[in-house]
């Protein structure tokens, strides 16, 4: 007798480490660099223009990654309190 | 989904998107606590999901909170969405998105809630806050996504959680 799946799925709480590797793999994916790369870059304002048209999955990357927050959208985050 | 602490306010909510997506996807989700009170929710890799038909498409859900002391609840700590990403892929590669919600105010660009579709590139469709529940009841509805459990289980989910977001969301979402 087969067994009985979960009703619900597994949260995996990761590491500093893993969760720095896959923002270095999604990094890679999305725009051909490193993760590092990406942070360096984004800290010099090299996606300013970032569109997630023209390069989907790019937006995610940018929340993912640990990056600093500009002043001008903190205005707007009482909005989004749940 | 309140709790006593910045991390048992974060473990409840997090109950509450896994068992979400637990309507869809049997794939983990993963968690990492990035501060004290900043944490973040993602699928790594992203998660397959199956149409009736057969078709398979890839999920991708991001979502930024923080657990903050909570305004009514004394000795309390609330989670509040910071930034959120649900995307639907048709492939394993970026470039076959299909749509995605996003909310990124602290990103450069625009600062709204919007959706991208993929026959209308660049567009920005502004939205209403969307949370996850709506976001999974449009792929079972409209994309034919196979759910996971009994219809009465996930529908009785998703409205359950999405009540529970509505009670707490200081942001309201717009119902259609």
């Amino acid at each position: 007798m087969p067994a009985k799946k979960p009703k619900t799925v597994q949260v995996k709480w990761v590491t500093k480490g893993e969760f720095t590797s896959m923002v270095d793999s999604r990094a890679k994916r999305v725009h051909g660099i490193s993760g590092k790369q990406f942070i360096t870059r984004w800290k010099n304002g090299r996606y300013r223009k970032l569109d997630a048209d023209t390069c989907p999955g790019a937006v995610e990357l940018a929340i993912l990654a640990p990056l600093p927050r500009n002043k001008s959208g903190r205005k707007n985050s009482k909005r989004g309190r749940r | 989904m309140a709790g006593k602490t910045p991390r048992e306010a974060a473990d409840n909510f997090v109950n509450f998107l896994r068992e979400t997506l637990s309507c869809i996807s049997d794939h983990f989700v993963s968690a990492y606590q990035q501060s004290e009170k900043l944490y973040k929710i993602y699928y790594e890799p992203y998660a397959k999901v199956t149409a009736k038909n057969g078709d398979d498409y890839l999920l991708s859900v991001t979502q930024i909170f923080r657990a903050i002391p909570h305004p009514e609840q004394k000795g309390q700590f609330k989670a509040t969405t910071q930034e959120y990403s649900y995307r639907l892929l048709g492939g394993p590669k970026e470039n076959t998105e299909i749509l995605a919600y996003h909310w990124h105010p602290h990103d450069p660009g625009v600062k709204f809630p919007h959706l991208h579709l993929k026959d209308s590139p660049r567009i920005h469709f502004p939205t209403s806050r969307v949370c996850l529940e709506d976001f999974v009841r449009l792929l079972i509805r409209d994309f034919q996504i196979e759910p996971r459990l009994k219809d009465e289980e996930w529908k009785e989910i998703l409205d359950r959680n999405k009540r529970a977001f509505e009670k707490m969301a200081t942001w309201k979402i717009q119902n259609p």
